[in-house]
C-alpha cells in the first residue's frame, strides 16, 4: 500500500465503479443468453455478484490509510458538532481550561523548584555534599543561605577528591552596593576558585573567577556580574569591564560577564554579583567576639559544597567515600573552645553525597509542601471538571441515542462509533489544554510573585520543557479518558434495537440507566466535600494569623536597620546610637523609639539555654529565645508591662546585669510567683564565663521571629549591658505620620548624626504581611479552588437533576394521572437527590479525615480534623445541593399530566 | 485498521488457492473480471464457484503484489472492460504454487488413502 495509491484512491474508486458496472452488464447478457427475461437475468446477477458497494469499499479500503482517514472524518465532524452547540462548547472548554492551567502552573512551579536540573553540562554528574539525616549536631553561626559547613571544612574537604573529577565551595549573601544613606542590596556569590570551571561556564565578556582569584589571604578584589545585572546596570556595556563598584563599601574590579543561562547553583536565587570565596572577609569584616575572620572562624557555617563525579563513579559510592572521611575531617577542623560533652556529639555526624544536578535551594524546604498540597487540591478541581464534563456527555450521548442506534444497525462498528464520540472529547480536551497552557504563564508567574516577600520574589527558569510538555499531555489524554471514554462506551452498549425502542414511546427510563450518573455526581460532591473542607481550614488558619495578638502593635511601627561603615565610630558605636536614639526621640512627629539588636518578624532570632541556679547543668526545655532592647521598646511596640520596671540609665555595663521577661518565661519558670527579682544564670560563651541577670519586669507574651512560630519564654537584655556591641543595629520607630514622611523623618534624624551610615527601612504591617504571606496564599488558592467546586458540583447535581426530570417527565405524568399528589413527586425526587447527597458527603468526610495529615504541618493552630470545620462544610454543601435540587423537583412536581402523557 | 469480511477471513489456504486460479486463468490469454470467474466455474465443471464478493478484491491484491497487471480494453461485443494479464513475476508465482500445491494435495493423499469405503 503506496502514497501513490492513496493519492489515486477517488479515481481508483470510480474505476472499481466501472469495472463492476461491466461485471453486471456481461453477466445479465451471459443471463440472457441462458434464456431468461432481462428483468430475471438481472436479479440473478445482482444476487450473483452480492453487494457492489461492499465490494468497492473493500478495494477502497485496500488503497487508504483507512485510520487517518476515517479520523480525520471523525475530526471534521467533531468541529461541526462542537461548533453546533457553542453553549456546551464554551463551558466545557472553560472548565477544562481552568482545571487544565491549575494544574500545569503548579507544575511549572513544582518542575521549576523540585525537579529542573540547573542548565549545566552533564548535570548529572554533580553532587551536593551535606550532612546526613535531619539532625546535625553542631553550634555556631549560620549566616548565609547555604550554611552547611565552615571554610576550614571545605578546606579539608576539598583535599579528599579522589571520586570527584571537581570540586567547588559556594555561599550566597546579599551584598549592598550603596557606601552610605540607603541600603541597595543585590544576590551576592562567593565562588570558589573551581566553580565556574567545573560547572562548565564560559564568559561572555572578560574573564571569570579562576583559582588565582581565589587564594587565602590574597584574595582578589574581582567581580564577576551576571548577564542580567550587566544589562540592567551596565545596559549590556563592554565597558563594564575594568570598572570598579562599591560592594559593602569595598572597591571591587569587574572582570567579567557570565552568561545569561547561568544564573548560579541556588534555584530560587539568581546571582547578581559573584565574588571569590577568599573574599569573604573583606566584605564581611571580623568577629566583633572572637576576632576572627570567617575564613579563620571555626565555628562560622556558611559555605555549600557541589562536586563533579569522575566518569563511572556512582553517587552511592561518592557518598560512601565522603562519609568515610568525615570524622578525619572533623577532627582536622575542630573548634578550640568546643567542650568534650558537645564534641562527642560533634564527631558522630557524618556527611553523604546527594545528587546535585538540581542545585541548592532553601526555597524547596519552604515551598514544597505547600505546592504538592496545591497541586493536589489543583488535581481534584480536574477531576470534579472531567465529572461534570463526564455528565454532560453523557447526556449528550442519550440525546444522539437514536443516531447512534441507526449507525450500529447500518453495520458501523462499536469501536467506530466510540472513536467517532471520542474525538469530540479530544478536540475540547486539546484546546482545553491550549488554553490551559496559555492560564498557565500567567498563573505561574503571579504564584512566584505569591510565593516571595512584598521585595523579593523567587527567580524561576519556567520556559517549557519537555517535563511540562508530558505533564500537560497527559493530562489532556486522561482527561479526555475520563469524561469522554466511560460515556461513549456507554451509548453504544445497549443493542441498537433496545436504543431504537427507547427512543420510542412507553418506555420508562430505569434507575440502572442513571447509574453512572449518579455515581458522578456522588463523588463529585464527595471531592468538592474534601475541597470545602480544604479551604476552610486554610481559611480558618488564615484568620487565627490575622487575629492573633503578637503582643505588639504593627501599624505606625517602622523599622529601621542601621550600619555604620565609618571604622572609627565603628569600633565604638553606642554612644552614636544613644545620639541617633536621643534625636529620633525629638523628632517632630515621632513619638516613640527604641532599639532592638533582632527585629521582631525578621525571621532571625538568638536562642540560648538558661540555668536556674548557678550549678544548674539541665538542659531546660523549651530554650528560651533572647534579644537586646533599649528602654521605651515596650512603650513603642505598645507591649503591656505586667510587673516591673523597664530598662533605664542605671543598668549600665557594670551595673548587675537586669533582665526583662515575657509572660511565657514567667509561667515556665516561675509559675504561680512573681518573677520580678529573680535570678537566672547563662553562659553565654561555649566555655565562657557564667552570667547572672535579675528580673525586673514581666512583659505580655510576644511574638518574636515570625507570627506562625510558637510563643517562646523571651528573654529580655538591655543593649546597654552589651560588652561586646555589634555594628549594626535596628531602630523601631513609631509614627502616625504617612509612611514616606516617617522614612524622611527618620533618616534626616539619623543622618544628622553620623553621615556615614547605611539604612534600610521595612514597615512592621509589611513584615507581618510579608511573615504569613504563605497561609494567606493558601487561603486565597484553596478557597478560589473550593468555590470552584462548589460550582462545578452544583451544576452538575442541577443538570443532572434537571435532565432526569426531562427523561422521566412521561413517567411523572403518568403518577400524576394515577392519583399520587405534588409533594409526593416533589419528595421522590429530593430523596434521590438527598441519597446523592449522603453517598458523597460520607465518602468525602471519609477520604478528608483519611489526607488530613498531609494538610496538618501547614495549619496554623488548626487541626485538620476540626469538628467545627467539617460540621460548616457539610452543612455548607448540603444546602448548596438542596438548593441544586430542589429547583429541578418543583419543575418535576409541576408538570401538567395530561400535557405529559400526550406528548411524544 | 480495516474491518476483515467474512471473504478475507476464509483464511490463507483457500485465498491462496483463489489466487492461483486467478493467475492460471489469464496464463494463457488476459481477460477481464468476468471472464475470469466463468473460465474457473466452467473449467472446474461448476464444481468451483467463485464468490463475486471475492473476486475483485483478490484481482485488486493481486495487482497490488505485482502479479497481475491491468488494462482497458474493448470486450467482444464492444463493452469496455477492464482486463488483467499475468505478469513474469505472476508467472514465477503460479510456477512454485503449482508445485507447491502438487506437493501437497500429495502429501494429503498419502494420509487418506485410496478413497474406498469402510464399514
Amino acid at each position: 500500500m503506496g502514497w501513490r495509491r492513496y493519492k489515486r484512491r477517488t479515481e481508483l474508486d470510480a474505476e472499481c465503479a466501472l469495472e463492476l458496472e461491466a461485471h453486471l452488464a456481461f453477466e445479465v447478457e451471459y443471463y440472457e443468453a441462458r434464456g431468461m427475461t432481462p428483468e430475471q437475468a438481472r436479479t440473478a446477477a445482482h444476487l450473483k455478484l452480492g453487494n457492489a458497494t461492499t465490494i468497492k469499499e473493500t478495494v477502497y479500503r485496500m488503497n487508504s490509510f483507512v485510520f487517518l482517514e476515517s479520523l480525520w472524518q471523525d475530526i471534521r465532524f467533531g468541529f461541526r458538532l462542537l461548533r453546533k452547540n457553542l453553549g456546551f462548547t464554551a463551558v466545557a472548554l472553560a472548565s477544562l481550561a481552568l482545571g487544565i492551567g491549575a494544574n500545569a502552573a503548579l507544575f511549572q512551579l513544582v518542575n521549576a523548584v523540585l525537579l529542573r536540573s540547573l542548565p549545566v553540562h552533564n548535570a548529572q554528574e554533580l553532587v551536593r555534599i551535606h550532612w546526613k539525616g535531619p539532625n546535625v549536631n553542631r553550634n555556631g553561626n549560620f549566616w548565609a543561605r547555604p550554611s552547611d559547613f565552615t571554610y576550614a571544612q571545605w578546606e579539608a574537604l576539598s583535599q579528599k577528591r579522589e571520586p570527584f573529577s571537581g570540586m567547588f565551595a559556594w555561599s550566597g549573601t546579599d551584598f549592598n552596593l550603596a557606601p552610605v544613606g540607603e541600603v541597595r542590596r543585590v544576590k551576592g556569590l562567593y565562588a570558589s576558585g573551581d566553580l565556574f570551571q567545573v560547572l562548565g561556564v564560559t564568559p561572555v565578556a572578560g574573564r571569570l573567577i579562576g583559582r588565582e582569584d581565589d587564594r587565602r589571604g590574597v584574595a582578589t578584589a574581582v567581580a564577576v556580574l551576571s548577564h542580567s545585572f550587566w544589562q540592567r546596570e551596565y545596559g549590556g556595556q563592554p565597558s563594564a569591564i575594568g570598572r570598579t563598584m562599591m560592594i559593602e563599601g569595598h572597591p571591587f574590579q569587574i572582570v567579567g560577564i557570565a552568561p545569561a543561562w547561568f544564573t548560579g547553583v541556588e534555584v530560587g536565587t539568581q546571582f547578581d554579583v559573584a565574588v571569590p570565596l577568599a573574599s569573604a572577609p573583606v566584605l564581611t569584616g571580623e568577629n566583633v567576639l572572637t576576632g576572627k575572620n570567617v575564613l579563620d572562624d571555626r565555628h562560622s557555617w556558611w559555605v555549600g559544597v557541589f562536586a563533579r563525579m569522575r566518569p563511572g563513579v556512582s553517587v552511592q559510592q561518592a557518598s560512601a567515600y565522603v562519609e568515610a572521611n568525615t570524622r578525619g575531617i572533623l577532627e582536622s577542623t575542630l573548634h578550640p573552645g568546643w567542650l568534650p560533652d558537645f564534641l562527642k556529639d560533634f564527631l558522630k555526624n557524618r556527611m553523604e553525597a546527594v545528587p546535585g544536578g538540581n542545585g541548592h535551594s532553601d526555597l524547596r524546604n519552604d515551598v514544597e509542601k505547600p505546592l504538592w498540597m496545591l497541586l493536589a487540591i489543583a488535581g481534584l478541581v480536574l477531576l470534579i471538571a472531567c465529572a461534570n464534563l463526564a455528565n454532560l456527555m453523557l447526556a449528550r450521548a442519550s440525546a444522539r441515542q437514536s443516531e447512534i442506534a441507526i449507525r450500529l444497525s447500518l453495520g458501523a462498528s462499536r469501536w467506530r462509533v466510540v472513536r467517532q464520540l471520542l474525538s469530540e472529547s479530544m478536540l475540547l480536551a486539546i484546546f482545553g489544554c491550549a488554553l490551559g497552557a496559555i492560564l498557565a504563564q500567567f498563573l505561574s508567574r503571579y504564584l512566584i510573585v505569591s510565593f516571595g516577600s512584598s521585595q523579593d520574589s523567587p527567580f524561576l527558569d519556567l520556559s517549557l520543557d519537555w517535563r511540562t510538555f508530558g505533564f500537560m499531555l497527559a493530562l489532556a489524554v486522561l482527561s479526555c479518558l475520563l469524561f469522554g471514554l466511560v460515556p461513549a462506551l456507554r451509548a453504544t452498549r445497549n443493542s441498537p434495537g433496545a436504543a431504537m425502542k427507547a427512543d420510542g414511546r412507553g418506555i420508562t427510563s430505569t434507575h440502572e440507566r442513571f447509574g453512572l450518573q449518579r455515581i458522578l455526581v456522588v463523588s463529585q460532591i464527595a471531592l468538592s466535600l474534601i475541597l470545602v473542607l480544604t479551604s476552610l481550614l486554610f481559611i480558618r488558619s488564615f484568620t487565627k494569623l490575622m487575629t492573633l495578638d503578637p503582643g505588639f502593635r504593627e501599624n505606625g511601627v517602622l523599622v529601621v536597620a542601621v550600619d555604620i561603615t565609618d571604622p572609627e565610630v565603628k569600633k565604638k558605636p553606642m554612644s552614636a546610637y544613644d545620639q541617633m536614639l536621643d534625636r529620633l526621640r525629638h523628632s517632630p512627629g515621632i513619638d516613640q523609639a527604641a532599639r532592638i539588636q533582632l527585629a521582631p518578624l525578621s525571621g532571625g532570632y538568638w536562642n540560648d539555654s538558661i540555668r536556674l541556679d548557678a550549678a544548674d547543668r539541665d538542659k531546660r526545655q523549651p530554650v528560651p529565645k533572647w534579644n537586646r532592647i533599649s528602654d521605651g521598646y515596650f512603650r513603642t511596640m505598645g507591649t503591656t508591662m505586667y510587673a516591673g520596671r523597664d530598662f533605664d540609665a542605671h543598668d549600665t555595663l557594670g551595673a548587675p546585669e537586669a533582665a526583662i521577661v515575657d509572660q511565657t518565661f514567667a509561667d515556665r519558670y516561675f509559675p504561680k510567683q512573681s518573677p520580678v527579682g529573680r535570678v537566672f544564670y547563662n553562659v553565654p560563651e561555649v566555655g565562657g564565663k557564667l552570667h547572672q541577670y535579675q528580673i525586673v519586669g514581666v512583659v505580655k507574651r510576644l511574638k518574636y521571629e515570625s507570627l506562625q512560630s510558637d510563643f517562646t519564654p523571651m528573654v529580655f537584655l538591655p543593649v546597654a549591658q552589651n560588652d561586646q556591641p555589634d555594628s549594626g543595629t535596628n531602630f523601631m520607630v513609631h509614627s502616625d505620620l504617612p509612611l514616606a514622611a516617617a522614612i524622611a523623618t527618620t533618616r534626616t534624624a539619623l543622618e544628622h548624626v553620623n553621615r556615614g551610615i547605611t539604612l534600610e527601612f521595612h514597615s512592621l504591617p509589611v513584615l507581618a504581611d510579608d511573615s504569613i504571606r504563605r497561609e494567606s496564599l493558601m487561603a486565597k488558592l484553596s478557597s478560589i479552588f473550593g468555590l470552584l467546586a462548589i460550582v462545578l458540583a452544583t451544576i452538575g447535581l442541577y443538570g443532572v437533576k434537571s435532565y432526569i426530570v426531562a427523561q422521566r417527565r412521561h413517567e411523572i405524568g403518568l403518577r400524576l394521572a394515577l392519583g399520587a399528589d405534588r409533594p409526593n413527586i416533589l419528595r421522590m425526587m429530593l430523596t434521590q437527590s438527598g441519597v446523592m447527597l449522603v453517598a458523597g458527603l460520607v465518602v468525602g468526610t471519609l477520604v478528608a479525615l483519611a489526607a488530613g495529615r498531609a494538610a496538618q504541618s501547614l495549619l496554623f493552630e488548626v487541626k485538620a480534623n476540626d469538628p467545627a470545620t467539617f460540621i460548616l462544610a457539610i452543612a455548607g454543601l448540603t444546602l448548596v445541593s438542596f438548593i441544586a435540587s430542589l429547583i429541578p423537583a418543583l419543575k418535576a412536581a409541576g408538570i401538567p399530566p395530561m400535557a405529559a402523557l400526550r406528548e411524544e | 485498521m480495516p474491518r476483515r469480511t467474512n471473504a478475507e477471513k476464509g483464511g490463507d489456504f483457500l485465498q491462496g488457492t483463489l489466487d492461483m486460479l486467478i493467475l492460471k486463468t489469464v496464463l494463457l490469454a488476459p481477460a477481464h473480471g468476468h471472464t475470469i470467474a466463468h473460465v474457473i466455474e466452467q473449467n472446474s465443471a461448476d464444481v468451483l464457484q467463485v464468490e463475486h464478493g471475492s473476486l475483485y478484491p483478490a484481482l485488486y491484491r493481486l495487482e497490488e503484489q505485482g502479479l497481475i497487471a491491468s488494462f482497458w480494453g474493448t470486450s467482444e461485443n464492444n463493452r469496455k472492460a477492464k482486463y488483467y494479464r499475468i505478469t513474469p513475476a505472476g508467472r514465477r508465482y503460479l510456477h512454485q504454487e503449482h508445485s507447491r500445491w502438487e506437493s501437497l494435495v500429495q502429501a494429503i493423499r498419502q494420509v487418506l488413502g485410496p478413497a474406498t469405503e469402510k464399514d
